[in-house]
């Protein structure tokens, strides 16, 4: 699909109502969340049944956004709705970005525009009524400013880079919400496709090894609110 | 293409260790899962846990796939000796594998069509198939040959790298290999750590049986780097797939993520392998461009592969 930059620009304004609406009490909520999720993980250590010792403890990286994400009483229909959403985003960036790709570039750049319409597709067939209807609005907003101010194929090389791997970070996450093992094992199938795009277009940036595993030997399963390429999309903003 | 050849050896060693140090930093996390697999905190049927620890299942025939090579064997979990045998031993004999929407596919590409793989379960999901193991007191014994069993296969990957190593000529290339050989010694480490604080034995020995299965004819006939990358690929994509299969049959959805964040990386390591070390495309990386990563159960039973004691 093609967004054009007029109905970009009506997206900005509307999320950007929308955000600073909702955004007010935002923090506060999320560190209580964050709280009492932690608290939750200790109880579950506690019904072991004694036969390791010390339980360990959540790394951050797991608990940061979750906590706000599961506040948000979100079913595994209305997860697959926002994942369609953000696979739709992901089509219209690709689009967007593909009149700064080379010849050679602009290939992958299509098959993985085809994966993520793919990914799109399957995630809407199962969304019910929470199937969505178009690119995620607030995210878009959020990345239109970015993309306006590409110039060449590197930025957009490295922005697709980064939301590829926000991509699979948020399939991580989402796996933490998903409750029906199907919607599970069907996202299962998605995140490391995401996270081979992200090597992909990194080692094609000459990033080094070390660069494409951005979050080191395990996949980020926290979400943040977009500005942080090591963790996922948190459906607290975008959804 | 070769890896990053305007970036001098010190400076890959550098990010080597930057990135090995971050990595000591989340290792709390796997240790996390381990805990909960072998405490029996979560309701994981041997089914899931075998899946989840790479050992073969105790109530489905499967292949056990790993660079076209295709083992048919017994299930091995029967082996476990506890009070759960007998229904370790007992297949499934309704409904649906434990995860089908994975499973339910063949080739190259899981797909996942509108509807039907990725439809709400009410049959067959993990967790409520009645899969035996699935008691916390039955699994406690089970958990320990797991882990065990599991560990052994970390240090096969450990050592598979460090022989195949002496093929390898070229520096990035190497230190790759040893990257990815740490973060396999990690999680042998790690999931020692659990084995012990259980009151286990800990693992310090290879799984024999898959290695001679799977692993040694391959080596016995690598002559290259390009062979020895290969052997490693297709150990890497075969755990991706595994840990995909897991990711659908696992009973928890925490543990559904925790084991998705290991499988997303060993799916990049393979697709780093192919494309810097192989000079692959993403032809080979997307086979049949596909969109979807596999995640029929790549494994089965090997015998001799549980270790038990």
């Amino acid at each position: 699909m093609h967004l054009t930059e007029q109905e970009l620009r009506a997206l900005t304004e509307e999320v950007d109502h929308i955000h600073h609406e909702g955004i007010r009490h935002f923090h506060e909520e999320v560190s209580e969340l964050h709280l009492e999720a932690a608290r939750a993980r200790r109880r579950s250590f506690a019904v072991a049944g004694g036969v390791i010792g010390a339980a360990a403890i959540a790394g951050p990286m797991m608990l940061s956004g979750i906590a706000s994400a599961r506040a948000l009483a979100l079913d595994d229909q209305t997860i697959a709705g926002y994942a369609q959403s953000v696979e739709l985003a992901a089509v219209a960036v690709y689009t967007m970005a593909a009149p700064l790709l080379s010849p050679a570039t602009l290939p992958v750049a299509k098959l993985f525009m085809s994966h993520h319409q793919q990914h799109a597709d399957a995630f809407g067939s199962v969304a019910g009524s929470h199937k969505a209807t178009g690119p995620n609005a607030k995210l878009v907003a959020a990345v239109t400013p970015t993309l306006q101010g590409l110039k060449d194929e590197k930025g957009a090389l490295e922005f697709a880079f980064i939301l590829e791997g926000q991509a699979a970070y948020t399939y991580a996450a989402a796996l933490t919400l998903l409750q029906d093992p199907k919607y599970a094992a069907a996202t299962a199938t998605i995140l490391p496709i995401e996270a081979q795009h992200q090597v992909v277009l990194g080692l094609a940036l000459g990033k080094s090894v070390t660069d494409v595993f951005p979050t080191n030997a395990f996949e980020s399963a926290a979400l943040g609110d977009g500005t942080d390429p090591k963790a996922g999309l948190d459906p607290a903003k975008f959804a | 293409m070769t890896i990053n050849e305007e970036m001098s050896n010190d400076q890959l060693r550098r990010e080597l260790r930057t990135i090995e140090q971050m990595n000591a930093g989340v290792m709390p996390r796997w240790r996390e899962l381990l805990d909960r697999m072998i405490s029996g905190d979560e309701r994981m049927s041997a089914d899931q846990q075998a899946t989840v620890l790479g050992v073969p299942s105790p109530t489905r025939r499967g292949l056990f796939k790993i660079g076209g090579a295709t083992i048919l064997g017994a299930a091995v979990l029967a082996a476990c000796g506890s009070d759960n045998d007998t229904k370790a031993t007992t297949p499934v004999s309704t409904g649906a594998p434990a995860t089908t929407a994975a499973t339910g596919t063949t080739g190259a590409a899981t797909t996942m069509a509108p509807g039907t793989a990725m439809a709400p379960a009410t049959t067959g999901a993990s967790g409520t198939t009645g899969a035996p193991g699935t008691t916390a007191a039955g699994g406690a014994a089970m958990d320990l040959v797991l882990a065990r069993t599991a560990a052994s296969l970390e240090k096969l990957a450990v050592d598979v790298y460090g022989t195949a190593a002496a093929l390898l000529t070229t520096a990035a290339v190497k230190d790759a290999a040893t990257l990815f050989a740490g973060h396999h010694q990690q999680h042998l480490d790690a999931l020692n750590g659990a084995i012990k604080g259980a009151g286990g034995a800990v693992v310090t020995a290879q799984n024999k049986a898959v290695f001679d299965a799977l692993i040694a004819p391959k080596l016995k006939a690598a002559k290259t780097e390009a062979d020895a990358v290969m052997i490693a690929v297709a150990l890497e994509e075969a755990a991706a797939q595994t840990y995909v299969f897991a990711g659908g049959a696992l009973s928890t959805p925490a543990l559904r993520s925790t084991i998705m964040t290991i499988g997303g990386v060993e799916a990049r390591h393979a697709a780093v392998l192919r494309m810097a070390a192989l000079a692959q495309t993403t032809t080979d990386i997307f086979p049949s461009d596909r969109a979807f990563f596999p995640g029929a159960n790549p494994l089965a039973g090997i015998n001799g592969a549980l270790i038990t004691s």
